[in-house]
């Protein structure tokens, strides 16, 4: 009896001991650390606090820690809201679309880039293609006015070459919105995704690649052989995360390339929180669908690196 | 030792912080003496300006934030008039703007607790959520003591102002009703001449005769297909509500003499326009972009010479019309522009195109911030003046570029600057440089009373003697109307604010969908759609709240 209490009380005592020691073989590191760890705590943590006006009704101006407790009423207030529905489709399509093909395209394209055996053609096409990442949404709303607008150049060219006798309103259109929407992120983020896909073939064993030449494999055979089974680590980290960001779903771009005509296509979680919290000043009732999108998004990550972790023994947990 | 010497740092740091304090004490006690002497032995005079103010002897500081606007441009903006009020009021008046949406800001300071002293350009909701929260102060002891002005200005609608409680928090700005129109349909003048000038009333003959005007010029200079209507959007906010009064309903809504509003989704009038505007749609004649225009991109293509008509306030066809083409082009004439014509529906009584709010429907409020607010009372009260007016409106006198001149306590144009407005060549940069309209707080825009024709706008100030002014003030005159009842707003944090939103956010893409139908019968149901999802998502509610508050002013501002 007495030696059980004594393994009882031990236990926790030699945990902690480990801790120590662990701490203290890397205090250098720790050391290091501690700037970045008080930087996370007091910007990421520490403004947490703020999530418990989702539970209240808290009015600009007034204390928070007065203001009246509502319980779940402005989580019920969304989901009865009229756009809800539309809100939540949208988001879900144009994140999916965005993972469908936002996700494996940068894929397709370091397979490709990395197939390219003249250097100086790879450089300038790597550049090239990391270009519009850098232009603003603003510039690339632009550039879709002056293509894509009833007076815009494909609209004139189209009519030009006789296929079309009325202009087409691209912009003006909802139907339009995800698939223009889609393309544009691609477009946008294309080059600059590849970078990291790039760097994890770089890290490919090159034995690897002469083992496959031995056994007869050719260009494709090396990429489904060998290029895709030694990233899918990196593949499937992205994808967990990329899982992890489905209900972000854009904001700027909505802003900028929305209009009146397609709000029952471009409306997503976002944008609704900013205009019907932020801009009306009902900061709970925007808190309250804040949280709620973490807290999916938090489940899909977990969901998702658990699945990861049971498939392909990879995870980022 | 070091004992010693820690008890001797502590002994001199007290000694130091007690003989402070001595000094501070003394010092007071001085100046005390001082004013009580100077007081008593030597009175101060207290010095007017030739406006008969009375000069303070400190420099009276007002800060007011006034929403959304560049701040670089405000600045530059309003230095000119704002250095003029220093130097001659000892008043520092300083416009403070952001470049962010106002609602958002006033929502972000209230939050913050950052705020000036004075915040003006309030709707009287967004004035009342100030009041609500404790920020906005009670300034009713202050306008009794120190506003004489303020309160005979304001006449008969100073007790409107007043809460529940008849306490005083909020001015107007902009009060007073100017019977000069503000919306209308446009028409392209000299090609209309060109046409023999065809008589017209209802929006279809209108049309009818913009669509020969299309046919005529079907394409610009450059080539460029030309449209019979167009418009700028939001389109609800200004060019159906327009519409609508073609067909007798009051800024959107049918009021009956009892005072109930129903919104013109819900009317057989809202359906009329729609099918009107349809038609347009269908003859291929209206501008695509009219739902998505913003100003600037409706400008460049209503200044190419594309459209024909145009419904909205009548400025916009000014400032995308002649006053780009007098710049632009050497040949122009002045007949080449747009006039500003009444439509009135067959089935209507009468059109009311301009929606006036004579008790003003922006506001301004003192904050708990305002350390004096004794002296921002001061100022108001000489700035609701028609003097006061004529300088925060017209900008400083007796400068270079000034349009008025102040000598000797009378008051005179600058005959150039009178003669550019009635030639319509007068520069509106020149306006901004001289601060006209940037340190406003409770103007009235109404006649002054002191000559009984003078207003706060300087370019409105000759519309009997400006040729173009006068044909639109003429063709408009009997489209305005006082709208001060049902110039409603909801109160912030009322639930009603989010269903308000809905409503706009879906009225916008509804109609516009219901526009765009490409049959009358297509028209018809998207129509009803429409007005289903409308109500379903709140619409009566709105009305029965501007229901009840218009009966409620009809009885209590009676």
């Amino acid at each position: 009896m007495n030696s059980e209490v004594v393994n009882i009380q031990a236990q926790p005592k030699s945990r902690f001991n480990h801790i120590k020691r662990t701490v203290y073989k890397e205090r250098q590191l720790w050391l290091l650390s501690i700037p970045m760890i008080i930087w996370v705590f007091i910007f990421s943590y520490l403004p947490m606090y703020g999530i418990i006006i989702a539970f209240m009704k808290y009015i600009p101006g007034r204390n928070m820690f007065k203001s009246q407790w509502v319980g779940f009423q402005h989580f019920q207030t969304f989901f009865h809201s009229p756009d809800f529905w539309h809100i939540l489709r949208n988001t879900l399509a144009i994140s999916g679309l965005g993972i469908v093909f936002g996700f494996t395209a940068p894929i397709i394209l370091a397979l490709l880039l990395n197939e390219l055996r003249l250097k100086v053609f790879k450089r300038v096409v790597q550049t090239i293609s990391y270009l519009p990442h850098f232009i603003s949404w603003v510039v690339v709303a632009s550039i879709l006015f002056a293509i894509l607008g009833n007076e815009g150049f494909m609209n004139d060219m189209l009519m030009r070459l006789g296929i079309i006798d009325k202009p087409i309103a691209f912009l003006g259109e909802g139907k339009y919105f995800w698939g223009l929407l889609t393309a544009t992120n691609v477009w946008k983020d294309v080059g600059w995704s590849t970078i990291i896909y790039l760097s994890a073939i770089a890290g490919v064993d090159s034995e690897l690649y002469d083992a496959g030449k031995v056994d007869g494999l050719g260009r494709f055979g090396m990429v489904w052989h060998i290029i895709l089974p030694s990233i899918r680590p990196t593949i499937a980290v992205l994808f967990i995360l990329g899982i992890g960001g489905i209900l972000n779903a854009g904001f700027e771009q909505q802003l900028l390339i929305g209009n009146s005509q397609t709000r029952e296509y471009h409306e997503v979680i976002d944008t609704y929180a900013y205009k019907y919290g932020i801009q009306l000043g009902n900061y709970s009732y925007a808190t309250a669908i804040g949280l709620l999108k973490s807290v999916i998004s938090l489940v899909l990550v977990l969901g998702a690196n658990r699945i990861s972790k049971k498939a392909l023994d990879t995870s980022i947990l | 030792m070091k004992r010693n010497w820690s008890l001797l740092i502590a002994i001199v740091l007290v000694l130091t912080t007690l003989a402070g304090c001595g000094t501070e004490k003394d010092a007071a006690t001085d100046k005390g003496t001082d004013k009580t002497e100077g007081q008593t032995t030597t009175p101060v005079e207290k010095k007017l300006n030739e406006f008969n103010w009375e000069m303070p002897d400190k420099t009276i500081e007002i800060n007011f934030y006034s929403g959304q606007d560049n701040p670089d441009k405000v600045k530059e903006h309003e230095a000119e008039l704002q250095k003029y009020i220093l130097e001659k009021f000892n008043v520092k008046l300083h416009n403070i703007v952001y470049d962010v949406d106002q609602k958002e800001k006033l929502n972000l300071m209230l939050a913050s607790n950052d705020y000036p002293e004075v915040i003006t350009g309030l709707s009287e909701s967004q004035a009342q959520q100030w009041v609500d929260q404790g920020k906005a102060i009670e300034i009713g002891e202050y306008v009794d003591k120190l506003g004489p002005n303020i309160k005979s200005q304001l006449e008969t609608w100073f007790k409107s102002y007043n809460s529940e409680d008849g306490k005083l928090y909020m001015l107007p700005k902009y009060w007073g009703l100017l019977p000069i129109p503000d919306n209308s349909a446009h028409i392209r003048n000299d090609w209309y001449v060109a046409m023999g000038s065809p008589k017209f009333e209802t929006p279809e003959q209108y049309y009818d005769i913009l669509k020969q005007m299309q046919a005529a010029h079907p394409k610009n200079a450059k080539g460029e297909k030309t449209y019979a209507l167009s418009g700028v959007a939001p389109v609800t906010n200004t060019m159906v509500p327009t519409l609508a009064g073609m067909w007798g309903l009051q800024a959107g809504y049918k009021v009956s003499p009892e005072g109930d509003m129903t919104h013109w989704v819900n009317t057989q009038e809202g359906l009329e326009l729609t099918k009107f505007m349809n038609q347009i749609y269908r003859d291929g004649l209206l501008d695509p972009d009219t739902f998505v225009n913003k100003f600037d991109e409706w400008k460049a293509k209503f200044s190419s010479e594309r459209i024909m008509g145009h419904i909205g306030p009548w400025w916009q066809s000014w400032n995308a019309g002649h006053e780009v083409w007098q710049k632009t082009n050497k040949n122009w004439t002045e007949d080449q522009r747009y006039v500003q014509v009444k439509l009135k529906a067959a089935s209507a009584e009468k059109a009311y195109l301009s929606p006036k709010n004579a008790r003003g429907g922006s506001f301004t409020i003192i904050t708990d911030k305002a350390k004096n607010p004794e002296d921002i009372i001061k100022w108001m009260n000489f700035s609701i003046t028609d003097m006061g007016t004529r300088l925060v409106g017209w900008g400083a006198p007796n400068q270079q570029d000034s349009v008025w001149k102040f000598e000797n306590g009378k008051w005179s144009w600058v005959e150039s600057a009178k003669k550019a407005i009635i030639d319509a060549t007068w520069n509106y940069d020149t306006s901004d440089k001289l601060g006209q309209g940037y340190l406003m707080l409770v103007e009235g825009q109404g006649t002054m009373k002191d000559d009984g024709k003078s207003t706060l706008w300087f370019d409105q100030n000759f519309n009997d003697e400006a040729k173009w002014k006068k044909i639109m003030n003429d063709n408009l005159k009997d489209t305005i109307y006082d709208n001060s009842l049902g110039s409603i707003t909801i109160p912030a944090n009322d639930p009603l604010t989010m269903t308000k939103q809905q409503i706009d956010d879906q009225i916008e893409t509804l109609w516009s969908k219901a526009v765009m139908s490409k049959t009358e019968d297509e028209l018809t149901k998207n129509y009803n759609d429409m007005k289903d999802k409308l109500n379903s998502s709140g619409l009566h509610d709105i009305e029965k709240f501007r229901s009840d508050t218009y009966k409620k002013r009809m009885t209590t501002w009676k």
